[in-house]
């Protein structure tokens, strides 16, 4: 992507965008901002599979909530409930049960409040769906905004000249210091 | 002694009331007395808050029965040192400590302020001495610490056993006062709006007291979670739990404004912006007041439990109504005087920053209240605890540390993609080099490894930084140290922001570890037994009962080792409170940064054998060490710039 001329793909860089170019940059940017985040969050979803027992029953502690606890997963409480708990989802699994008929299981005695995270499905799907929606509605007026603000700061600079004082000889300066003296300068205008 | 405890309290509602009258009063008179009667009301309304603490405790110390509140919370069996946990460890107490911890911060805030306009000032105090009326009343009317009781009982039923930890010392305290202290950054900026300065003033002093809640808060916070890890005996420290969430928003919404403030300072951009984040982080904060008072939510934090919710729910309607009427008052003079340049800036990048906090609170908060919703629309009961927040908000967290590898990197402005290319290089090689390492070494979770690299990736970055301004200074022939210090405090804000960054990158890397190669097994031992958990063996060597007049104490010996070496003792206690029929865990407990070696004895059978968790827990060490290094980078940003040296006529 760096190979790319920054000028011809990235209007801001020195000089003053053209109107046409500000909506292809903007594009562009958050084109490359939203494949990061999708990286991030796809590769985040591949988790390992798990096939221990042990390993698999804690999972399930940890979905289950203690039905005399407040807010506390079998997995946390050390009441006598949640042993008895704990020692019915390992024999349970040891029966060959799936972790969904497992959590099935309890969901049909003590009702929805025994899981730790609700399903998404029915009037609960609403907690897993309103965080979906709310996000990218936050990122998509979050590029609005962006974008609107950049065309007016664009109306404004064309009216006003930018820089006043020549500021070019104090770079290579700069650059030295950073150790960068290598870098070329383009003067244009 | 009650009774003067009590009739301090009603002094100082008195004067509080006063102290907003006579305030405003002066400002709309311009009668210059009056303001400063109303400074000095204040400092005297500090001091009688104190000094009504003062009786409380001493009313502890002298187990005086004959106060409901004393006897409901302490005995003659406890220990001394934890009386002043117990002055705090019921609703009432700790109402008195909220409002004694405002009324020492507000009178700070007169103090110690950036030469702030004196009716912007004025104003801020009124808010906060009406933030403090509402404390002080509920105190008078509904929950009287000092309330006696019609007989005197021999003995009191004593403090909960689970507060018996010194990390109750410092807990609740500071996590209190954090939340209470949110009210000083929200009354500065609303206190400029009254008085119509909506200029870039006020944000010099609600920076400074925003990053001081922000600290308190946070670090709050991380004691509660090494309370919870010590002492619950579930070997975790973070359970994503209503009253642990409702500390938790207020942090996420300051830290946003804390950021965000900075586009403002800089660039005279996001004015009214900023002032939705601090109502926003003030609301939240009292939000969480509700929940913890009473609040509607089932939680394992009901210590100070009582049925006020309804008053706090007013409050925080009235404080949210009453802040947004302000600002929507206020809001054709919170222009901004600069517009956003580009997509590729700082200022962008604080606004996505400042979206991804938000966001993350704004599902916290749903977490917290859909439990509600649902029960009031379907009837059905649901619980939303830990594997929710972690599905929705952990790749959230994933983001937020990509840019803060990447955010100080913009520049203000208009950035290219030449210059943070080059300035993302080494970053970006810790980023890949640790990827491609962990997934050498055989770390084949996607999410861990992913987190891990970008935990170096903002490391590289922070370091990179300081080596750069280190090496300029250098090649002017400092030496590498003092290069370095100066550097730091050169603009310490910047400096001490990467502090808290490197901060929360240790934290990102325990909460990491600690999530994703947790190894939990449990056991049953007899004396004598030994049991193998990863590489170490556990031996359980024996037991001592001591049985006192309120709890039987059980400290259970544990001899430790890994393949090659003796590791030595752990001691795992287990205290059990017949009169509350509780028992608290004291972890057997061998930390290192790479892992926890986490012993707790869950139950003891009749046959002498006892049964253990015994948990590994990588890297957790790393998240207590995170809260020093919180503290330090706060205190380098928030430490005054040195005066700047005049500058002669002559060099110029």
């Amino acid at each position: 992507m760096f190979h790319l001329p920054a000028n011809l793909m990235f209007g801001f860089v020195r000089k003053q965008p053209s109107g046409l170019t500000i909506l292809n940059v903007s594009v562009m940017n958050w084109f490359a901002v939203v494949a990061c985040i999708l990286f991030l969050v796809l590769s985040a979803g591949c988790l390992e599979q798990v096939t221990n027992k042990e390993v698999r029953a804690q999972r399930l502690d940890k979905q289950l909530i203690c039905p005399v606890c407040p807010g506390e997963t079998i997995d946390q409480s050390n009441v006598e409930v949640a042993k008895q708990m704990k020692d019915l989802v390992r024999f349970q699994l040891d029966s060959g049960w799936t972790d969904a008929e497992i959590l099935g299981f309890f969901v049909d005695r003590y009702g929805q409040g025994i899981l730790a995270a609700p399903p998404a499905a029915g009037f609960s799907l609403l907690v897993w769906l309103v965080p979906v929606v709310i996000f990218p509605m936050g990122l998509v007026s979050l590029i609005l905004f962006i974008h609107f603000n950049r065309r007016k700061s664009a109306l404004v600079a064309s009216k006003t000249a930018d820089i006043t004082v020549d500021l070019s000889k104090y770079l290579p300066k700069v650059d030295k210091e950073l150790g960068m003296s290598n870098r070329r300068y383009h003067h244009e205008e | 002694m009650a009774d003067l405890g009590f009739i301090l309290l009603v002094l100082s509602l008195v004067l509080s009331v006063y102290a907003v009258c006579v305030s405003i009063a002066g400002v709309k008179l311009g009668q210059h007395v009056f303001v400063t009667s109303g400074r000095y009301a204040t400092f005297a309304v500090c001091g009688l808050l104190v000094f009504s603490t003062l009786v409380l405790v001493s009313l502890f110390v002298t187990h005086d029965f004959s106060v409901a509140y004393v006897a409901a919370h302490s005995n003659l069996a406890m220990e001394r040192q934890f009386i002043w946990v117990a002055f705090y460890s019921g609703n009432e107490g700790s109402l008195l400590f909220i409002a004694t911890a405002l009324g020492v911060l507000s009178s700070m805030a007169l103090v110690f302020h950036f030469n702030i306009d004196r009716t912007v000032l004025t104003y801020a105090n009124v808010l906060n001495m009406l933030v403090l009326c509402f404390f002080v009343g509920i105190m008078i009317f509904l929950a009287n610490p000092f309330q006696t009781l019609d007989f005197i009982p021999t003995d009191g039923e004593g403090i909960n056993p689970l507060l018996t930890h010194y990390g109750m010392f410092i807990h609740p305290p500071v996590m209190m006062t954090g939340l209470i202290c949110v009210t000083i950054p929200f009354s500065f900026a609303m206190g400029a709006l009254i008085a119509g300065k909506t200029g870039d003033e006020w944000i010099k002093n609600s920076r400074w007291w925003g990053l001081v809640a922000w600290c308190l808060l946070g670090c709050g916070l991380l004691l509660g979670g090494w309370w919870a890890y010590t002492i619950l005996g579930w070997g975790g420290y973070w359970a994503w739990d209503p009253v642990e969430n409702s500390g938790f928003m207020p942090w996420l919404g300051l830290t946003a404004f804390l950021h965000s403030i900075m586009v403002q300072a800089r660039r005279g951009m996001f004015r009214s912006w900023n002032v939705v984040l601090i109502i926003c982080a003030f609301v939240l904060a009292c939000f969480g007041m509700f929940i913890n008072r009473g609040g509607p939510v089932p939680s394992v934090h009901s210590f100070g439990a009582s049925n006020l919710g309804w008053m706090f729910l007013i409050f925080l309607g009235v404080v949210s109504l009453a802040s947004l009427g302000l600002f929507a008052y206020r809001y054709s003079t919170l222009n901004s005087s600069n517009n956003l340049q580009s997509a590729l800036s700082r200022e962008a990048a604080f606004l996505a920053n400042n979206l991804l906090l938000l966001f993350i609170a704004f599902v916290t908060l749903w977490g917290v209240v859909f439990p509600l919703i649902s029960e009031i629309f379907q009837g059905e009961t649901v619980t939303v605890v830990a594997p929710y927040y972690n599905k929705i908000n952990g790749p959230a967290f994933l983001v937020l540390i990509f840019l803060m590898a990447i955010g100080p990197q913009l520049s203000w402005r208009h950035g290219s993609f030449r210059s943070l290319g080059r300035s993302m290089i080494f970053p970006l090689a810790a980023f890949i080099t640790t990827f491609v390492l962990l997934l050498i070494l055989g770390v084949w979770n996607l999410y861990a490894v992913v987190s891990y690299s970008l935990c170096a990736m903002v490391t590289a970055s922070i370091v990179h930084e300081w080596w750069k301004g280190t090496c300029v200074r250098h090649s002017h022939g400092e030496f590498y140290v003092t290069a370095f210090m100066r550097l730091i405090s050169s603009n310490k804000p910047r400096y001490g922001g990467y502090v808290v960054h490197l901060a929360i990158v240790m934290l990102a890397l325990g909460v990491t570890g600690s999530s994703f190669f947790k190894q939990q097994i449990d056991v049953v031992l007899n004396q004598g037994d030994t049991v193998q958990i990863d590489q170490y063996s556990v031996e359980y060597v024996g037991i001592r009962e001591n049985a006192t007049t309120d709890r039987i104490a059980r400290e259970v010996f544990l001899a430790i080792s890994d393949q090659k070496n003796d590791l030595g003792m752990v001691t795992a206690v287990y205290d059990y409170y017949p009169a509350f029929r509780m028992a608290s865990t004291k972890s057997g407990l061998r930390s290192t940064p790479i892992e926890d070696l986490y012993i707790i004895p869950s139950e003891f059978f009749d046959d002498g054998s006892v049964g253990f968790r015994i948990n590994i827990n990588p890297m957790v060490w790393w998240i207590w060490i995170s809260g020093p290094f919180l503290i330090l980078g706060t205190l380098i940003t928030l430490w005054p710039r040195e005066s700047i040296p005049q500058v002669s006529a002559k060099e110029t």
